[in-house]
């Protein structure tokens, strides 16, 4: 491939996205009259094994990326590739196969868990659709609960007798049950307290290995995506403005949204003093400004950063940035 | 020494429910300092919010402040009847909710909401009260207060609301705020600049604050004193640098150690066995021993008493005497 992608070494990755773009209509009473821009011309790539972490804030587009990749979503353009072939235009019995190779885990285990359905059940539901019940299906549940940290006698139970770790634990077993290969993990911790996040991010790194996964790890949280992630991308207002690996983005942060984002993050040391402090409010979606979208919050604009837009380019190996500081 | 102004001791606050009484707050003792910010952090359900609402005298039914002593600036607030509260609450002492959206009124406009304490407890006519709201607003940074007042709060963002929860509870310039779980819904950019925002007003105001999270890390930018609570008890307490370089209690130790720090990466994070217990039926002794690992017979035995180690620098550990 001549092209190297945010996120790709020299190793066959699971997951290419090329281009991709998704719109929401708005619409009026007649009409459309707009659209929001969710995600545009998003390039990333996922590396086998290996955790991308996906940080932005709230309403950049990073779930609906997730989504898309997971084709829960139509991108509105571009391409997907999972192992290499296009997911896009997939469905009938092959959508199916691609179903079974990947799994999500939402952010609220209080929401995402059907709340009259026995845990047997939610967590064996995948496996009627590919052709498994009965009791194959309970052993391969009971297999799974195992792996996740509980045990044969949380079958019979509904989701409201569990804590919120065990629950999310639940939502995991769920999502490994058809045996993935690739997981999207959109805010897994964010509703969990730190004692309880700490016990989550440990069993995702062990089962990552046991089951050889990749992941997509979405968060805001900076802490846990420097702690789970192999390589970090930037989003912001629907386009990804910084990728690379973690010590790339973590000790050399090159564009001025992450550098004032990790600089932001409150760190638990009473000796560290926060210095930058980055005002204004991200713009809506529905118009995002000119040029850089990220230029009237910055402190580094240039009078070019409100006209033309700048392209992601790879800076150093494997280090994505897109603005004009930096050629 | 500086002046205390609140003073909170052995507060006993319970649910009676029909499952049997649960034990939120177990002899909850602190006093907060005029000017200072003193921060509570803890785990849900650690009985952090069950204290602010004690303070306020807020417990709703089935639960009751069963005994202890609330002082502010030598009253004690748990003798006061409902309508003498009715004029602390906003005037003497505020609050800011987690969540902004639901603390805020939907079908009133921003200007009204932040004019109310003044209309309610100074007895200011609407109309001035609704100019002192404007100027309220563009303390709290607010871009175009003016327009942003004659909004609802569905018409603004989130930090905005949040904004306009800060410039209510100032109108009436308390003696105590009280932040329950401020930024917790907010993104990390403006997570900073209302932490920013509450610091400077105390530095302008001489506001003390009472800081309720469950993150360190805004505990450690933020206070000047931290408690941390564990299932309904103080179990240390000191001064930030302290809690942060020297802390004693097993829990606190365990669980500045449960943060993915840089330090961790590439290592498994440190857990803390077992979760947290249920109040209604809460373990003998000290609260934290089953998940101890360091737990002596005695700590299943004796409730550990609150020892002060150095100065200003409280422990409930049998280990740390």
């Amino acid at each position: 491939m001549p092209v190297t992608y945010p996120g790709e070494t020299m190793a066959k990755p699971i997951i290419v996205c090329k281009g991709i773009t998704k719109y929401f209509p708005i619409k009026g009473v007649m009409h459309q009259i707009g659209r929001v821009h969710a995600v545009e011309n998003v390039d990333l790539a996922i590396e086998q094994e290996k955790t991308m972490g996906l940080v932005g804030e709230s309403g950049c587009g990073k779930t609906t990326l997730g989504m898309m990749i997971l084709r829960l979503l139509d991108p509105t353009n571009g391409h997907i590739y999972f192992d290499g072939k296009d997911i896009t235009e997939l469905y009938g019995k092959k959508l199916r196969q691609f179903r079974k190779d990947t799994a999500a885990v939402f952010q609220d285990p209080y929401s995402s868990l059907d709340p009259r359905m026995l845990i047997v059940d939610v967590v064996g539901e995948a496996l009627i659709s590919h052709g498994i019940a009965g009791e194959e299906r309970d052993d391969h549940v009971i297999e799974v609960l195992e792996r996740v940290g509980l045990k044969q006698g949380h079958m019979y139970r509904y989701p409201h007798e569990f804590s919120g770790g065990q629950r999310q634990r639940i939502a995991i077993a769920r999502a490994l049950i058809s045996s993935p290969k690739f997981v999207v993990l959109d805010e897994p911790t964010s509703a969990l307290d730190v004692s309880v996040q700490a016990k989550i991010l440990n069993l995702l790194s062990r089962l990552k290995k046991e089951f050889k996964l990749s992941y997509l790890f979405i968060s805001h949280n900076l802490d846990v995506i420097r702690y789970i992630s192999n390589f970090v991308s930037i989003m912001y207002l629907a386009k990804i403005v910084e990728s690379g690996s973690r010590s790339q983005i973590f000790t050399e942060p090159l564009h001025p949204y992450t550098q004032s984002i990790l600089e932001a993050a409150p760190e638990p040391d009473p000796d560290v003093k926060k210095k930058i402090i980055l005002t204004g409010e991200v713009p809506s979606a529905a118009s995002p400004p000119k040029g850089c979208r990220f230029h009237p919050r910055c402190l580094k604009r240039m009078p070019r950063c409100s006209e033309t837009e700048p392209k992601l380019i790879e800076v150093k190996k494997g280090h994505f940035v897109a603005c004009h500081l930096y050629k | 020494m500086t002046e205390t102004l609140l003073q909170v001791q052995n507060l006993k606050t319970q649910f009676f429910t029909y499952g049997g009484v649960v034990e939120a707050l177990d002899s909850v003792s602190f006093d907060i300092r005029k000017g200072e910010v003193f921060g509570l952090v803890g785990e849900s359900g650690c009985g952090k919010s069950v204290t602010a609402l004690s303070i306020l005298n807020l417990v709703k039914k089935p639960g009751k402040v069963v005994s202890g002593k609330i002082f502010l600036e030598g009253e004690n607030l748990l003798e006061k009847t409902e309508s003498e509260m009715r004029m602390i609450r906003g005037s003497k002492i505020s609050i800011i909710f987690q969540d902004p959206s639901a603390a805020l009124n939907p079908v009133f406009k921003i200007g009204y909401q932040v004019a109310e304490p003044l209309i309610f407890h100074r007895e200011i006519k609407e109309r001035d009260a609704l100019k002192d709201a404007v100027k309220l607003l563009s303390i709290t940074r607010i871009p175009d207060p003016e327009s942003k007042a004659k909004n609802y709060p569905h018409e603004i963002s989130g930090g905005m609301k949040q904004r306009a929860m800060i410039a209510m509870t100032l109108a009436c310039k308390p003696d105590l705020l009280i932040a329950d779980e401020p930024t917790t819904n907010l993104d990390v950019t403006i997570e900073h600049q209302i932490l920013h925002l509450i610091r400077e007003l105390r530095d302008e105001f001489g506001t003390s604050i009472l800081l309720i999270t469950h993150n360190l890390g805004v505990i450690a930018e933020m206070c000047d004193r931290v408690a941390v609570m564990y299932a309904g008890v103080i179990v240390e307490l000191s001064d930030v640098r302290t809690i942060f370089r020297n802390p004693l209690h097993p829990y606190t130790i365990r669980l500045k150690k449960a943060i993915p720090s840089a330090k961790a990466i590439g290592k498994e994070l440190e857990e803390i066995p077992g979760s947290v217990p249920a109040l209604i039926n809460p373990p003998s002794g000290c609260r934290f021993h089953p998940r101890c690992e360091q737990a002596l017979p005695i700590c299943k035995r004796e409730k550990p008493k609150e020892a002060e180690i150095e100065s200003g620098h409280f422990v409930a550990c049998h280990l740390s005497r």
